[in-house]
């Protein structure tokens, strides 16, 4: 075993003392959410004279990254979304402890599946995108349709609120550039102005927002089920249009897969909500904020050293010109060009 | 024939893919790989015009500035406009170019956001302009790999 495999397999055996002989092998780093370190592997043991073993994923949170996960909203999150018909993985242990690992991690099941992408014009859902793109905006309908108070997620952020949504996430996110922009950006400025002078209605119920509900971020298996929606790190109540908006981001949107307004309705009838245009169309714009404000923490975190991700590097060089391209058409569509 | 950095980072970005990459097992190792090679030719193909993305960018808001200073700003904006371009040359230096464009930016904040609550046609003008000058920039520096 390498040394991480020792240290896992030692702390597998602390949280599990019934069971004994520990083993891990077939660690190995992947891609998965930037937030995140994600690396996979096998834990092997005894118990109750039977062995057993189980292939699983360990999330480590890094030393610094795009957004400021927290690793154990993520871990309750898995927790209390497993009997809700949202597909996440199993989650095992939560450990905040850095003498472990050094730093905060997670240890839930590999789920069986690939996860798409947006890259080079491919579509990697093949003959399966009509079946995929189904079950992945009712999945989002169904998470709108969750009451985050029963399932115990009001320590989420906007968590206790009831109204307010967008002024909280604007604000929110107004804050990551504050904290992270080197140089101030008019482009997002401007636009977070807009926003702010031309308000959005307030969001039909509080809903639970995944934050990153995109291409990428969900494991699909060869019949087209997705088997687990991942990448929860930005998880928040607020206003489930959100989810929409980010899904249908230029970067990675779903419309290249799936009809956009026959993937709205199986969000309607999922959900049992009625999609306000107007209100979505204020979303959309946010949504590239947000983004933007996503890559400004990368730029920031690459740039003083601290990451040293080249996925982040990439992400700083290319992704806040195009967010901000997005936000100035969106200007110019609004007549803020003449 | 002079070598060029150009020439240079451009072989080493394709030698990271050609090269490199068919030789890596790790799934992880070989994406990681592949962004390299990316940010290599971003990075290439944005030496050769940076300086002249950066003084177009330098001119355009130091313009919007100047239009700004012939409406009815209230004193202490019009005061920090009339400070804020009487800045020296910054030279040609990319890391002192991005030092004046910060500069000149913040400046270019505080104005647009004025001209947001004005209703003349010169403020409405202005507003415009801006945003179509902050496209301009934008459209400049969208990297080119």
């Amino acid at each position: 075993m390498t040394v991480l495999e020792d240290r896992i397999a030692a702390y597998l055996a602390h949280r599990r003392p019934q069971a004994e002989g520990y083993r891990v092998d077939g660690l190995a780093r992947i891609h998965g959410g930037s937030s995140q370190e994600t690396f996979r592997f096998r834990a092997m043991w005894r118990e109750a004279g039977q062995d057993h073993e189980r292939r699983l994923i360990l999330r480590r949170a890094p030393e610094k990254g795009l957004v400021n996960a927290e690793s154990d909203v993520e871990f309750k999150v898995y927790s209390a979304l497993e009997s809700t018909g949202v597909p996440v993985p199993k989650a095992h242990y939560m450990e905040l402890d850095p003498a472990w690992l050094d730093r905060s991690f997670f240890i839930m099941d590999l789920v069986p599946g690939e996860p798409g992408h947006f890259y080079g014009g491919i579509n990697p859902y093949g003959e399966m995108s009509d079946v995929v793109g189904r079950n992945f905006w009712h999945h989002l309908g169904t998470l709108a349709r969750q009451d985050h108070r029963a399932l115990g997620l009001t320590f989420l952020r906007n968590g206790e609120a009831s109204e307010g949504y967008w002024q909280a996430e604007l604000a929110h996110w107004e804050n990551q550039h504050d904290e992270g922009e080197a140089g101030i950006e008019p482009v997002v400025r401007g636009a977070i102005r807009w926003l702010r002078r031309n308000p959005p209605p307030e969001a039909a119920k509080p809903a639970i927002v995944h934050g990153d509900y995109r291409n990428g971020n969900f494991l699909f298996v060869p019949d087209g089920k997705i088997s687990a929606v991942l990448d929860w790190e930005m998880v928040h109540v607020g206003d489930p249009l959100e989810d929409i908006a980010w899904a249908l981001d230029p970067m990675w949107t779903f419309e290249h897969y799936f009809p956009l307004e026959e993937g709205l309705a199986i969000w309607e009838a999922a959900s049992g909500l009625t999609i306000d245009r107007a209100a979505l169309d204020w979303w959309r714009v946010f949504a590239a904020v947000k983004a933007c404000g996503i890559w400004t923490t990368a730029e920031a975190s690459f740039e003083d050293g601290e990451n040293k991700e080249i996925i982040i590097a990439l992400l700083g060089l290319r992704a806040g010109n195009f967010h901000r391209r997005v936000l100035l058409e969106r200007m110019a569509e609004r007549g803020a060009m003449g | 024939m002079k070598l060029t950095h150009l020439k240079v980072l451009e072989t080493v970005a394709g030698a990271l893919t050609d090269q490199i990459v068919p030789h890596l097992t790790d799934k992880f190792a070989i994406e990681a790989t592949r962004q390299a090679s990316a940010v290599v030719s971003i990075v290439a193909l944005a030496m050769d015009d940076a300086v002249e993305i950066r003084l177009a960018e330098t001119t355009g808001l130091r313009a919007m500035l100047r239009q700004g200073q012939a409406l009815d700003l209230p004193a202490p904006l019009a005061a920090r406009l009339a400070e804020g371009l009487q800045s020296d040359d910054p030279g040609l230096r990319i890391s002192a170019l991005d030092a004046e464009i910060a500069r000149l930016r913040l400046l270019l904040v505080e104005l647009h956001e004025w001209t947001e609550g004005q209703t003349t046609a010169g403020a409405r003008a202005l507003d415009q302009a801006i945003w179509r000058t902050l496209r301009e920039g934008e459209l400049a520096r969208a990297p080119k790999a």
